[in-house]
């Protein structure tokens, strides 16, 4: 049987071409071809601007083809006018098959050969008339073989483009959902002119009822092994040509369905609504491979249930009102005109954002734990948002605060928020960003004057909390609570040069408040960050109360420590040890970030009388070490640290030596005070008066106890004195050679 | 997916089977080309040759080969063996720029015919002394037809031909050094074999290597039938069908690729050559009709001339082959046809794919250059 071929354009001689590619093609292939498998056959004019050139190829094929690709291949490669047009390459057999890689083309038209993976600008900064024959060889015997298509390369979908979109429910299992109560869509775009973008009923935030809610017919087909596009349907007798080579019967589904519709909604309600065919396609890779993929397709029909149901002879008009027929088996008679009229749709399936594409779009993996948030103010927000969007979906957000109209500035809320409380808008938020975010509010401040620990932060059922308060208050709180999960904490420096991030570890061994020491303590030893607790540049009063301030700082700051934030979280988040990081950068830069990460020591902590005093190894070896340096004489001098006088706590964070103005001897020490009040002063002001004078230490020689002797018995008198006016006690620290002692002033009272 | 290649070495044969495995079987090696020849377009071999089993690997550097079958001794098939090949029994072949092969497979006639001379007898030798060493060897035949030439070996030599069974194999059965499980191939074999007369067994073809190699890739069999030289002229390839019928092992016969015998003389088909076309025996015939469709058909050849000639090939047989294979819609390839009559020439290759069969058409047909992006943004 003779080959038939597509005709297209007039025949011309070599002489007429005009087209430089055409040239060089024609040129090749006649003197070149054969060695490619290819003959030049003849020259075609098509249209004015378009030239062809036919080739024939004699393919290289298996003796199995996958696609039923000939010993001989007739092509006809057409160039442009434009140069800037990669040449089509169009298969000349009526009868040449539907297989993956073929471009679609209008209907009864034939189909180019899908050459390139690159982009045609790409392409043509190397293509030559080797380069492209090279191609349509390679497409032919690839194709033959079935293996054009990579193992590595998504399957081909049965149609492209499409005229609006459909979000699916996130659900995972949403198909069977579907399969028995199909979800209803609600068109949320506004207008007939724009293309429909169609969402769950359950997730149209604000339904507005001029805009037609859609049923769902749901389609399953048989497994469709992957090959050419086809032509997305353009009416309803298309769309039932489409499903028919995949298993579904269309008549008799809308049939089914209509007829339910009508007999569950009524008249009124089921005339006018709208239908939506979601079809679910498991796709193979080839005819006997297993269901590689499952795509879904849906279409628009573009006409109301009522007028369909007429079409299909299942709904006929009585008297005004549509009544249904019975189905009955017989053939009904199908209204084929009426029915070409009623324009598809076709939409593009598209998933709902959820955790799992949150966090496959930033290439992070996808964490279920449950995380307490205390305090959602700019930073908070800010991090909360940030986490969401990597996939973090389960949080409890604790905070009391209203919106005001001034925190729209830095916070991730509104102007159109004011005067809810922060925690319920932003888990609405967080909702919308994540349609399978389970948020739960607790509208009100942590009562960090409580002994009660409110649902929600114990360790059985929440995996952290992350403290962005910004207060001492609420992280020394968590600190002192022992069935409160590991905790983070974060806060800005007033200033905004730093951001501090203090971790707990995973047994809370080392809790808030010792870290929150250790950052002071770092400060004080690192020059760079002596600046970064200065206070704010400005103050802003915002209110009539007096905590009615806010303070200086630009958001894009805040943006960027919150997203620095987020980062770390995103890094540390497996991470079961402490950790304490200061990331600075300077206000001029650019966000260059320094990160000190600090020392985190064996702590050292005892309870003397109704105090408990913690320090660590870091400061038991310093002073040790400046006992050594002086040997065989005594040497001390003051103890810097706080009080944290409502939970009954010293923290001792560092040490001065001796001022130069000291005596000592091996049974004595007095401490000087030369420059004592300037560098006690210096420590105040570098960590903002949180860490100051707690006390005293001096060393004792080897071989002598660390009890105080009666010359410290003394000093403590004096130490008594002076600190209880302050209504605090004086600390005394005796260092020994391997021991230590800690003594309170007040035990003498 | 496993390969054949077939050089083009003018009326000679030399092919090389990869198997997907990494394991290397050589039918036939002979170098025939003339270095001192400018118009001689038969290839190379040694280097293309260690070129294709790795020796120049950037990785591994391959040194031997699994086996080395030699179908008959005729020098257009061994020539240049001991020149290119490590041969176990002397010295002087042993350097470090030459292949060793593991085993090597021969007729029985290779080891007990006398008066060979060039090459044909250092493989000879080579094969002897294998076979006494009672390793690296498979002989094609009953071990009763060396039991003769064992006998008249010097004292010393072990003479009972039972302790040399394991060497041998044949007809009928197959190769046991290969199996479709372990390397995806096994190996027919049909000649040399054993008739029946009236005197009892004798021992006919005892001279040419005929096996049918059935592939398995991705779960399909593709068979190929390598037929060496085997002659027609007295029915000998006539015989091997009938025994082959006659035990009801028809499919031993079915090819998909077949390596067509003794470089398209009619005299692997028939005593005649025909006027135009020469016309197969029946039973020649039944075996050309066992391609199947889309098969292919290897002709180690020179040119096919327009005219006829006294000499292989012969454009009457040409004709006689297209007829089968057009039939079939299959593929026919004349080695030192590619990729043309003139000019430099390239390997045929064949590759056995889970699609079957496929002969590479296209000289240097590389992938397509395709720029991958290098730049995001």
């Amino acid at each position: 049987m003779k080959t038939q071929l597509f005709q297209i354009g007039q025949p011309i001689n070599f002489q007429e071409l005009i087209l430089p590619q055409a040239m060089q093609l024609a040129n090749f292939a006649n003197t070149q071809g054969s060695q490619l498998g290819c003959t030049l056959e003849g020259f075609l004019q098509i249209g004015h601007e378009k030239q062809g050139i036919c080739l024939k190829f004699e393919t290289e094929r298996p003796q199995h083809c996958e696609h039923a690709i000939e010993r001989y291949e007739m092509v006809l490669v057409v160039f442009n006018a434009t140069a800037n047009q990669l040449p089509l390459v169009i298969p000349l057999r009526k009868d040449f098959p539907l297989c993956p890689h073929t471009n679609l083309s209008k209907r009864g038209e034939p189909r180019s050969l899908c050459l390139y993976a690159e982009p045609t600008e790409l392409a043509l900064l190397s293509l030559t008339p080797a380069k492209l024959i090279h191609r349509i060889q390679h497409w032919f015997t690839q194709t033959a073989s079935g293996t054009l298509h990579g193992k590595d390369q998504p399957l081909e979908p049965l149609i492209v483009g499409a005229d609006g979109w459909l979000v699916l429910p996130t659900s995972e299992n949403w198909a069977e959902a579907m399969r028995h109560n199909p979800t209803e869509f609600y068109r949320i775009s506004p207008d007939e002119v724009v293309r429909p973008y169609l969402v769950p009923w359950s997730s149209a935030k604000q339904a507005d009822p001029k805009f037609p809610r859609f049923l769902t017919i749901f389609v399953e087909t048989t497994p469709h092994a992957h090959g050419a596009l086809l032509h997305n349907p353009t009416n309803l007798p298309e769309l039932f040509d489409l499903l028919v080579p995949v298993g579904v019967n269309l008549w008799d589904l809308l049939r089914q369905r209509l007829s339910e519709i009508f007999s569950n909604l009524g008249n009124t309600a089921s005339e006018s609504c709208k239908i939506v065919v979601i079809v679910r396609l498991p796709k193979t890779r080839s005819n006997s491979s297993e269901v590689e993929r499952i795509d879904t397709y849906a279409f628009l029909l573009g006409a109301n249930a009522g007028e369909i149901g007429i079409a299909l002879d299942v709904l006929h008009r009585q008297g005004g009102k549509l009544v249904t027929i019975a189905l009955i088996n017989t053939a009904p008679a199908t209204d084929i005109e009426q029915l070409n009229k009623i324009p598809v749709n076709t939409l593009n399936c598209i998933s709902d954002c959820d955790s799992n594409l949150a966090a496959s779009l930033s290439g992070t993996p996808r964490t279920d734990d449950m995380i307490a948030v205390v305090g959602l103010g700019s930073l908070g927000s800010q991090v909360v948002t940030n986490l969401t969007r990597l996939g973090m979906k389960k949080w409890h957000f604790f905070d009391g605060d209203l919106m005001s109209p001034h925190n729209s500035v830095r916070h991730v809320l509104s102007r159109s928020d004011t005067g809810t409380h922060k925690a319920t808008a932003l888990a609405e938020l967080c909702r919308d960003i994540l349609a399978d975010s389970e948020v739960q509010v607790t509208s009100a401040d942590l009562d960090v004057l409580s002994e009660l620990l409110p649902d929600g932060l114990q360790r059985n059922g929440t995996d952290w909390v992350f403290d962005f308060s910004a207060s001492m208050a609420v992280s020394r709180w968590i600190a002192k609570r022992d069935h409160i999960t590991r905790a983070l904490s974060a806060f800005l420096t007033p200033n905004g040069e730093a951001l501090i991030l203090l971790v707990e570890d995973k047994e809370r061994a080392f809790r808030l408040d010792w870290l929150e020491m250790l950052h002071y303590r770092s400060i004080l030893n690192t020059e760079f960050l002596h600046g970064v607790l200065a206070p704010p540049r400005g103050k802003l009063r915002y209110g009539w109360s007096c905590r009615d301030v806010s303070f200086e700082m630009p958001q894009d700051v805040v943006a960027h420590w919150a997203a620095m934030t987020a980062r770390f979280v995103r890094k540390e988040l497996n991470n079961a040890n402490a950790k304490v990081r200061i990331l600075h950068t300077k206000e001029e830069g650019y966000g260059e970030v320094t990160v000190t990460d600090v020392k985190i020591a064996p702590i050292v902590s005892e309870q003397v009388g109704d105090w408990k005093i913690t320090t660590d190894l870091w400061l038991l070896e310093k002073l040790r070490k400046l006992r050594t340096q002086k040997l065989p004489s005594e040497t001390g001098g003051v103890l810097l640290g706080t009080f944290d006088t409502f939970h009954r706590q010293i923290y001792l964070v560092d040490a001065l030596s001796a001022p130069l103005d000291s005596q000592a001897s091996a049974e004595y020490f007095e401490r000087g005070f030369a420059g004592l009040t300037d560098d006690v002063r210096h420590v105040q002001m570098l960590t903002a008066d949180q860490i100051q004078y707690v006390g005293e230490w001096h060393s004792h020689p080897p071989s002598c106890s660390t009890n105080p002797s009666a010359q410290d018995l003394k000093l403590l008198c004096w130490q008594a004195e002076l600190m209880g006016l302050d209504a605090l006690p004086g600390v005394m620290l005796i260092i020994g050679e391997v021991s230590h002692s800690f003594v309170l002033s007040h035990q003498l009272y | 997916m496993h390969e054949i290649i077939f050089y083009p070495i003018g009326n000679g044969e030399a092919c090389l089977i990869k198997l997907n495995n990494g394991r290397l079987i050589a039918f036939d090696y002979a170098d025939l080309a003339n270095p001192n020849d400018p118009n001689d377009r038969r290839m190379p071999l040694r280097e293309n040759f260690k070129q294709d089993i790795g020796w120049y690997g950037h990785f591994t550097k391959r040194r031997t080969i699994d086996v080395l079958a030699i179908t008959h001794g005729d020098l257009d098939h061994v020539k240049a063996i001991p020149e290119h090949f490590w041969l176990r029994h002397a010295k002087k072949y042993q350097s470090d720029d030459r292949i060793k092969f593991d085993e090597m497979w021969v007729p029985a006639a290779l080891i007990v015919e006398e008066g060979s001379e060039e090459d044909t007898r250092i493989i000879r030798q080579e094969a002897r002394h294998r076979f006494l060493a009672k390793e690296g060897i498979l002989v094609f035949s009953r071990p009763e037809a060396l039991n003769a030439w064992l006998q008249k070996q010097p004292d010393g030599v072990d003479k009972n031909i039972e302790n040399y069974r394991h060497l041998c194999r044949d007809a009928g059965t197959l190769v046991p050094s290969f199996s479709k499980a372990q390397d995806g191939v096994e190996f027919f074999i049909h000649s040399p074999f054993a008739s029946r007369t009236e005197d009892g067994l004798l021992d006919r073809n005892a001279d040419c290597i005929v096996v049918q190699a059935v592939f398995v890739e991705g779960g399909r069999e593709t068979k190929v039938l390598l037929s060496g030289d085997i002659p027609n002229k007295d029915g000998e390839f006539d015989e091997i069908i009938r025994t082959t019928k006659r035990h009801g092992k028809q499919h031993r016969l079915e090819w998909d690729v077949l390596d067509v015998p003794h470089h398209c003389s009619y005299l692997s088909l028939a005593p005649e050559k025909g006027t135009y076309k020469t016309k197969p025996t029946e039973e020649v015939k039944w075996l050309l009709e066992q391609g199947t469709q889309r098969s292919i058909m290897v002709c180690s050849s020179k040119e096919i001339p327009a005219e006829t000639t006294d000499q292989p090939p012969h454009v009457e047989t040409l004709r006689a082959y297209k007829e089968y294979c057009d039939a079939k819609d299959g593929d026919w390839r004349v080695t030192m046809e590619f990729p043309s009559k003139q000019g430099k020439v390239e390997r045929t290759r064949v590759e056995i794919t889970a699609n079957g069969a496929k002969l590479i058409k296209h000289a240097g047909n590389a992938a397509p250059i395709s720029t991958t992006a290098v730049r995001a943004g």
